[in-house]
């Protein structure tokens, strides 16, 4: 019995000493994180008065920023891009990557924010000035010479309920400077194939959607073994909705006659059904892959050799990790872009991610700094391109041309992480992002990649309009899109048409009565008055 | 007066006791009593901008969620996951031990019983999340069980085991049997080894074959065994009986295909609340189902206690 | 007399109920082992490989390279870590919180006992949800420390429970004598009823401990710091879809995110379940006197 109370009086303590010294081990953590952010704090207090100049790289901010991306793919502001960032603006950035979801929510719910925060979500929540400062203030008070885009403000405006703006969103071009861009496509959907394997089949005619049924057909035929059509995690059935004049992953559609309703409700959605039903039922399509929402799973499935098509999204690097991937298991597989078989697509995009500048951040006028040389043209090619004159040169049409250790680099994605890491890219517009991933590409894939801007638009105007998520309208987007997300399988996986009709029947049933109706008319009434009140 | 007076005296003389229980009643206090002020949300027009002040200082609506989530076209359907995977859990995973325990008492060879027993309750303690991940791997449309039917010639298709809504149901129960037999296998063997030998004997000498002395002996002497359980179990409907696994097994293996069948009222208020941001909501339509266990748990303790003179409290 | 009944009764039914319980034992025997036999299998055979399938026995292309990677990552190490060190801390806390209060409630004449025993009950069937419990969370500076994964889970009410009618069932005169020698209560305790309790401490441990080794919720939602996930939170990460990223990303963005194979997750999933395949079989023998049974009065 001694023994045994001994035993348990030694754990005691051994667990006691543990525990204390984490304590201990944490609250100096603290406190050293503390004095360095109060140091910081009363030498940003110390230099209100004279104006430093940002190119001078002695002294150093530390701001803290959370990354409201649980994917994001580096972790540290290490690499040659930030450290040079670093030594013009003065600001170095500690990361927080978000976890999951949910927990820009809870932070919010708690105010408990750290300097920045950088998000695509809940731009509507942070846009106060209970949580954040406003732009135009500290642009006022710390950098008069920041004049930021006027359509990227009146985006930001959209979002907050008073006269101010609270950040302003990257990865945003317009219409024209699409068309203008020599070379690659905005971000979208597409579909990539098996060149070797459709060369094998003897090249049969794919140009339009009746064709791909009858390719499918043919893969079905000779390559038993094969699903013809893989989906790609999240972007599913998107590029084929897009040909046939459906919304292709949009949440609104623009209607002919100028309304904008949800994509439920447009008449080509029910076409798109169709055909992906004709497709499920004939199996070119399997129910596991559309249910699966674990990229990297279906990835897989491409990189393994059990699909003909796959769905994912249009990049040189997604090609790239398709065909290096893929020859690791078997080395003449070949992946290439299969151009567009109709419609273009179209987006309703403001802008990808905003940088906001919480009311707790330790310095105010660095970070408002900070965010301006983001924005600035140098900012920007520095952010995505490398330094200029080293990593890239310009051309005499403005275009950049890479150094050849880039282009070495930029084969794995990792070692491009680790030595350059462009994934500061927090002011970049489309372009400049369109730039950096395509000017290097291959000339064949190139044209390919090309093919799907011919008719690309985007309507920033939907974009603004699109309800708050507190609103009642907010709710029902909500609602509409958390049914489909079960009702859409349904009717796409019926195993005739009688049944199709019945599920469609449904769909549309539960969209009327979730409230799709009072949606539409906002929407349309709504985006009327964006245009007319920012003139887009 | 003067029984406060003894109460006090009491109290101090029961000093060391009284401080181990306080100190554990004070933390109840603190870490379940005072987020409850938090239900009230679910009356009140509460956005999380608000942060903690606006549960109290935000605008009263009443039962406008509670209608709300009544109308709600999937109302129906969650309440008919929520009740039918209960059911049917209840069901199976309830008299499965009961017949195992029995099983392994009649086994001879101590050596085997040892060696199923222990492994059967293996996996008890492997987190839903590895099952989930091991169910994949077989389960999936190139996973071991299609292959095999596959190559036996049973099957043309693969069966979509985990995204047809027809066979989640049979996936969840299956499941939850194959992860929790084992462990309440374990209490009602203990009722069964308590059981006199000498019951067992007499039976024999009047000649009962090993069916009827199951029938007739083993099963009426553990039925305080059963009862207990089948409270614990009934208490515990809606969150999936014995085991509790209804929320990780939709949460984990719900899917957009099998939703139809898959969501039930806890993962919808998880995705309301936190991913759509309506905690107002999702606080009075968690509250409904709370309310529904309340009763369930108090009633089915009543009803015991008038039948078999037993309760939990 | 009596033995030639027996073995007359041998030949007909017995031979049948023997028959069916033994095929039936084998059965569960192989349905338990070999889902985690796979796993193991796999996690021992080369990632490309496995992804063709057809290995069901044994590794076709035996490596050790899954788990060689997966101890080469900081973030699975460092997941191991934290987790060893909450289940290590969280149990050693709440076995012996759960234990003194229990004990302290098993006194019948304890002043005061009934409104204790509501306030449990209460707590047991009711909570205010996640928003306001994570505001307290935050209120007591728990969020994002270490501490989250131990203090707030100290008590476990179920069984508290339990171990009010287990200490209920300890003879009064046990404690009685110990306590006229002019023992401490704390003394008692510790002298007395400790040594005699194992079943139920053991119970409390194997649970409380697999509880800390399982769970992925608290990591999920009170801690941001990459350093505090734990394993399981890990394994959930890359299991389940929540790594979906959504909607309109950016072009890089796409591309290089975790490339975590199944054969990488096969050997995460070793890890995480070895650890309770050491530990149960010392603990196991001690619940076997069914120790739950003993939450219920008459």
């Amino acid at each position: 019995m001694k023994a045994r109370t001994k035993k348990l009086t030694a754990l005691l303590l051994t667990g006691c000493i543990a525990s204390t010294g984490l304590l201990s081990g944490c609250q100096s953590n603290n406190e050293s994180q503390k004095t360095a952010s109060d140091v910081s704090g009363t030498s940003a207090a110390s230099g209100d008065g004279k104006k430093e100049s940002s190119d001078n790289g002695t002294e150093t901010t530390e701001l803290d920023i959370f990354i409201d991306m649980n994917w994001w793919p580096v972790d540290t502001f290490t690499g040659i891009i930030p450290e040079e960032i670093e030594k013009k603006t003065g600001v170095k950035l500690n990361l927080t990557i978000a976890a999951d979801d949910n927990q820009l929510g809870l932070m919010i719910a708690s105010k408990e924010l750290p300097d920045l925060v950088f998000t695509t979500k809940d731009l509507d929540r942070l846009s106060s000035s209970e949580f954040c400062y406003s732009y135009n203030e500290l642009i006022e008070q710390y950098a008069p010479d920041f004049e930021p885009e006027e359509l990227l403000v009146n985006i930001a405006k959209s979002f907050s309920t008073d006269d101010n703006y609270y950040t302003l969103l990257n990865c945003l071009s317009t219409n024209e400077e699409w068309e203008q861009a020599p070379a690659g496509a905005p971000g979208q959907a597409c579909i990539y194939y098996r060149k070797d394997i459709y060369e094998a089949m003897g090249s049969p005619k794919l140009e339009t959607t009746e064709d791909l049924m009858d390719v499918c057909a043919k893969v079905q035929e000779e390559y038993p073994d094969m699903v013809p059509l893989g989906l790609g995690g999240f972007w599913k059935l998107q590029p084929i909705s897009a040909w046939l004049g459906a919304s292709g992953g949009n949440t609104y559609q623009m209607q002919e006659d100028g309304s904008v309703v949800h994509y439920t409700s447009a008449p080509e959605y029910k076409e798109y059904l169709q055909y992906a039903n004709e497709m499920a039922q004939k199996g070119y399509i399997t129910a596991e892959a559309y249910a699966n929402e674990n990229e990297n799973d279906s990835h897989q499935q491409a990189y393994s050799g059990s699909c003909f098509l796959y769905t994912w999204y249009l990049s040189p690097s997604s090609l790239q990790t398709l065909n290096t991937e893929s020859q690791k298991i078997n080395p003449d597989a070949q992946w290439a872009v299969l151009q567009p078989l109709g419609q273009a697509n179209y987006n309703t995009t403001k802008g990808w991610a905003g940088t906001f500048i919480s009311k707790s951040c330790k310095n105010p006028e660095k970070a408002i700094q900070f965010v301006q040389y983001m924005f600035s043209e140098e900012g920007r090619h520095l952010s995505k391109w490398g330094r200029e004159g080293i990593e890239y040169t310009l051309d005499e049409q403005g275009l950049p041309v890479f150094s050849d250790e880039w282009k070495e680099t930029k084969k794995d994605p990792d070692a491009m992480n680790e030595k350059y890491n462009q994934y500061f890219y927090l002011g970049v517009t489309g372009v400049d992002e369109l730039l950096g991933d395509y000017m290097d590409m291959a000339e064949e894939d190139l044209a390919d990649c090309t093919a799907y801007k011919d008719g690309y638009v985007n309507y920033p105007e939907i974009a603004i309009a699109t309800p708050v998520s507190s609103s009642d309208e907010g709710v029902i987007e909500a609602k509409l899109k958390e049914m489909l997300k079960a009702e859409e399988a349904k009717v796409i996986f019926s195993s005739d048409e009688e049944e199709f009709e019945k599920n469609y029947a449904n769909l549309q049933e539960n969209a009327k009565k979730i409230g799709v109706d009072q949606l539409n008319e906002y929407m349309t009434e709504k985006v009327k008055e964006v245009k007319a009140e920012y003139g887009l | 007066m003067k029984k406060r007076e003894t109460w006090g005296k009491e109290f101090r003389k029961q000093l060391p006791l009284q401080i181990f229980v306080l100190s554990g009643i004070v933390y109840l206090l603190i870490f379940n009593f005072i987020p409850m002020f938090g239900i009230i949300m679910g009356f009140k027009d509460y956005d999380i901008v608000m942060g903690v002040e606006g549960i109290f200082t935000s605008e009263w609506v009443g039962l406008k969620y509670f209608r709300e989530f009544v109308n709600d076209y999937n109302f129906a359907n969650l309440v008919k996951n929520t009740v039918g995977i209960s059911l049917l859990k209840l069901i199976f995973t309830f008299p499965i031990p009961i017949i195992f325990a029995v099983m392994l008492n009649e086994m001879k060879c101590l050596r085997f019983k040892k060696l199923v027993q222990t492994c059967s309750y293996l996996p008890h303690f492997i987190s839903w999340v590895i099952i989930s991940g091991i169910s994949f791997q077989f389960l999936s449309s190139g996973g071991i069980i299609n292959t095999l039917l596959m190559s036996l010639g049973l099957i043309g298709q693969p069966i979509g085991f985990l995204t047809d809504p027809d066979l989640y149901w049979g996936f969840a129960v299956l499941s939850d049997v194959w992860k929790e037999m084992g462990w309440w296998t374990i209490v009602f063997l203990a009722a069964i080894v308590g059981v006199s030998q000498d019951l067992y004997e007499a039976a024999q000498i009047d000649g009962a074959g090993r069916l009827q002395r199951i029938w007739h002996i083993t099963l009426p002497c553990i039925k305080p065994t059963i009862v207990v359980v089948l409270i614990l179990a009934l208490g515990n409907l809606f969150g999936g009986g014995l085991s509790g696994s209804n929320f990780e097994q939709s949460y984990l293996m719900g899917n957009s295909m099998n939703k139809e069948t898959s969501q039930i009222i806890q993962t919808y208020v998880f995705e309301v609340g936190l991913a759509q941001g309506r905690y107002a909501y999702a606080t009075a339509v968690g509250l409904i189902q709370s309310a529904i266990s309340l009763v369930l748990i108090f009633s089915s303790n009543f009803f015991s206690k008038k039948v078999s003179g037993m309760g939990l409290f | 007399m009596d033995r030639v009944r027996r073995r007359k009764k041998i030949s007909l039914e017995d031979l049948l109920v023997d028959g069916v319980i033994y095929l039936l034992g084998l059965i569960i025997l192989f349905v338990t082992v070999y889902p985690f036999l796979y796993v193991l299998i796999i996690s021992f055979n080369e990632g490309v490989d496995a992804s063709l399938g057809g290995i069901y026995w044994w590794p076709r292309k035996f490596t050790l390279e899954n788990y060689e990677q997966f101890f080469n990552d900081s973030k699975w190490l460092v997941g191991l870590g934290v987790t060893v060190l909450r289940t290590v801390a969280g149990t050693l806390i709440g076995v012996l919180f759960t234990t003194l209060v229990a004990y302290g409630l098993s006194f019948q004449n304890l002043a005061g006992r009934k409104l204790y025993m509501t306030i449990i009950v209460i707590s047991m069937y009711f909570s205010g949800g996640i928003i306001p419990y994570y505001t307290l969370l935050k209120e007591l500076h728990l969020i994002d420390t270490f501490f989250v994964y131990v203090i707030p889970g100290a008590l476990n009410t179920f069984f508290l429970m339990v171990g009010v009618s287990f200490f209920g069932d300890i003879p009064g005169s046990l404690r009685e004598s110990a306590k006229m020698d002019g023992a401490s209560e704390l003394t008692v305790f510790r002298k007395i009823i400790l040594p005699i309790s194992t079943p139920f401490l053991a119970t409390l441990t194997l649970f409380i401990g697999v509880g800390h080794w399982n769970n992925w919720y608290d990591s999920a939602f009170f801690v941001k710091t990459k350093e505090l996930r734990t394993l399981s939170y890990l394994m959930m990460e890359v299991i389940n879809k929540s790594m979906v990223s959504s909607g309109a990303g950016s072009a890089t963005a796409q591309t290089a995110s975790a490339t975590t194979t199944l054969s990488i997750q096969t050997a995460a999933m070793v890890v995480a379940v070895a650890p309770i395949l050491c530990v149960y079989p010392f603990l196991q023998k001690y619940f076997v006197t069914g120790i739950m049974i003993g939450s219920v009065k008459e």
